[in-house]
């Protein structure tokens, strides 16, 4: 794999990945959520 | 109007519904095509960056409508809008939030039947030692109802039938039926769209052949991810990163107002909404690019993806590509491939049957099997048409005209709507109520200028799509006192079928055929506006209905 390619590939699916891991985490934090 | 009780079991329940509903077909399918036709690497800097501006703000917007809506009792688009709009032309623009729903379903559950039985004859190893041409001719004589699949003629109307049966038991059991499905489908899709993702990330040159030497998935993967700068100033790069945005995220349908309004009153919306709209994104970019491309590039080569890349690759090549793995992997990657595209397609599909049944309880009390039973009957009056003329562009008229062109139209005037009638300021703090995270104060900023500005831009790109889609020689020609010519494929020259006539030039011997598909394309347009008059009709009914008993 080239290295632009590489560090494409590392940035965006790294930050997609990272989110939709955070935003998970902060859901399961609080399941049932209601007020 | 009646009072429903229905609301979600579980947050997450709700947030796989809700990403169940955004992830479809096009992850797998629209996104690696769209890529490899704009540049590979370079694509997704646009699309990124519309996902920040469009995506993400058209799913504060509409969870906000749904959740507003809902607060009074209103769990579809035409009073969900009218509630925010205090005009009563609102709710005839609501309209577009049921019927784009019951039009698209009824095309896409047909390729969901296909899906299925993909799945079946993937186990019964019907393509097993088949050619790439016996395959692909298969799938040409079954969408045309040529074949007969078992020996049964007609087997694909009888497969689009359980289908549509099946979506309509589901919807039938409620939103806890379809949180079930998505509790089950989610996972499962996730799981099959590893196994064949890290197959197409691990198996590089090895599965070369002679008659494609230089076949290797890294090329695949490198066209995919390998940034080209230059191609970020052409509109047309950019035009389809919006594109694919829009499409990928379900907004402009009104079926995520409808799963928004059973929603609590307090209940946050600005995380669910981020969590289902990034996990679409995880799904897509991070699974959809890692499947088609380079599995393809690995036994054929990135040459003969560049030249075939298209829609017919999954049913047409990917069978063909899982049998040369050989073995029990062959028919796992089978499974995989055609079950993940069946859940990413009955997720979707479920959440087209809830805004028609929503309006139907609120405005006439009908019970859930009732609602869910009139949507069948709808969505097969519909869908019969495009199963049996499918050769004559029946199928692809739905798809334009329902699936393209009404979500661009229809998500423009709500986020208008949100920002700058019902007022920005308002619409902030209904997002931001009971939120878990705190968004930044740029979205604000962003959903009452940018996304309207590039949600008409979507449109205006549509409308007047220059020839080749060229746009730097349109706007070049433009400069120089050259005429802007559009190109067939515009929504204007569409109109007026020059797209078919341009077809039927290149083969004058098939004349007799394109002026069928002429007027079957013209009846599939007056369907479609028969389906907006009766539903426009009906929430004409229920605004009689609502002020009989009131007065």
């Amino acid at each position: 794999m080239n290295t632009s390619a590489l560090i494409l590939v590392i940035l965006t699916q790294g930050t997609i990945l990272g989110i939709t891991a955070y935003c998970f985490y902060r859901v399961l934090k609080k399941p049932d959520q209601t007020s | 109007m009646t009072k429903t009780n229905e609301s979600w079991g579980s947050r997450t329940g709700l947030i796989l519904a809700m990403a169940g509903n955004a992830v479809g077909l096009g992850n797998f399918l629209r996104f690696p095509v769209q890529a490899i036709e704009n540049g590979g690497g370079t694509f997704i800097i646009p699309y990124l960056v519309c996902f920040l501006l469009m995506g993400l703000p058209l799913l504060f917007i509409e969870w906000s409508l749904g959740r507003f809506g809902g607060k009074s009792g209103n769990h579809s688009t035409p009073y969900i809008l009218e509630s925010m709009g205090s005009k009563p032309i609102w709710k005839y623009i609501g309209v577009f939030g049921i019927f784009t729903n019951i039009a698209v379903v009824a095309y896409y559950t047909y390729i969901e039947s296909w899906t299925l039985i993909y799945v079946v004859h993937t186990l019964t190893g019907t393509f097993s030692g088949w050619s790439k041409e016996e395959i692909s001719t298969f799938f040409t004589l079954y969408v045309n109802l040529e074949g007969a699949d078992f020996g049964i003629p007609y087997f694909p109307l009888l497969v689009y039938l359980f289908v549509l049966g099946i979506n309509v038991y589901i919807l039938s059991t409620g939103l806890g039926g379809i949180e079930k499905v998505a509790k089950i489908g989610m996972p499962l899709l996730i799981l099959f769209g590893v196994i064949l993702a890290v197959k197409g990330w691990t198996m590089g040159s090895s599965y070369a052949s002679a008659e494609f030497p230089d076949a290797n998935a890294w090329d695949g993967i490198n066209f995919l991810w390998t940034p080209q700068f230059t191609s970020l100033a052409d509109p047309k790069v950019w035009l389809a990163a919006a594109g694919q945005i829009f499409f990928t995220l379900s907004v402009g349908m009104g079926s995520i107002q409808c799963y928004a309004s059973y929603l609590k009153a307090n209940e946050d919306i600005a995380l669910n909404s981020m969590t289902a709209g990034f996990t679409n994104e995880f799904v897509e970019v991070l699974l959809g690019s890692a499947i088609v491309i380079p599995i393809a590039a690995g036994f054929l080569g990135l040459d003969w993806v560049l030249e075939n890349a298209g829609f017919g690759m999954a049913f047409q090549t990917m069978p063909y590509l899982f049998q040369q793995w050989g073995g029990v992997f062959s028919v796992i990657a089978g499974v995989s491939w055609f079950g993940l595209l069946f859940f990413a397609g009955i997720t979707s599909s479920l959440a087209m049957g809830t805004p028609w049944m929503g309006f139907m309880k609120d405005e006439f009390g009908w019970s859930r099997n009732k609602g869910a039973f009139s949507f069948g009957i709808l969505a097969l009056i519909m869908g019969i048409p495009t199963v049996l003329f499918y050769s004559y562009g029946y199928f692809d008229e739905y798809d334009y005209w329902a699936g393209t062109v009404s979500l661009v139209i229809f998500a423009l005037l709500e986020t208008i709507l949100f920002s700058w009638i019902f007022g920005i300021d308002r619409g902030w703090a209904e997002l931001n109520r009971g939120a878990d995270i705190r968004l930044p104060l740029f979205f604000k900023w962003v959903m009452k200028y940018v996304t309207p500005v590039l949600l008409l831009l979507v449109f205006a790109g549509a409308l007047f799509t220059p020839e080749g889609n060229d746009w730097v020689g349109a706007i070049q020609g433009l400069t120089e006192g050259r005429s802007w010519k559009l190109d067939s494929d515009s929504l204007l020259a569409k109109l007026s079928f020059e797209d078919i006539y341009l077809e039927m030039e290149k083969e004058p011997e098939r004349k007799a055929f394109f002026d069928l598909k002429i007027k079957f394309s013209g009846w599939a347009r007056t369907q479609l506006a028969l389906l907006f008059l009766f539903i426009a009709g009906v929430v004409w009914y229920a605004f009689i209905h609502r002020k009989s008993k009131t007065s």
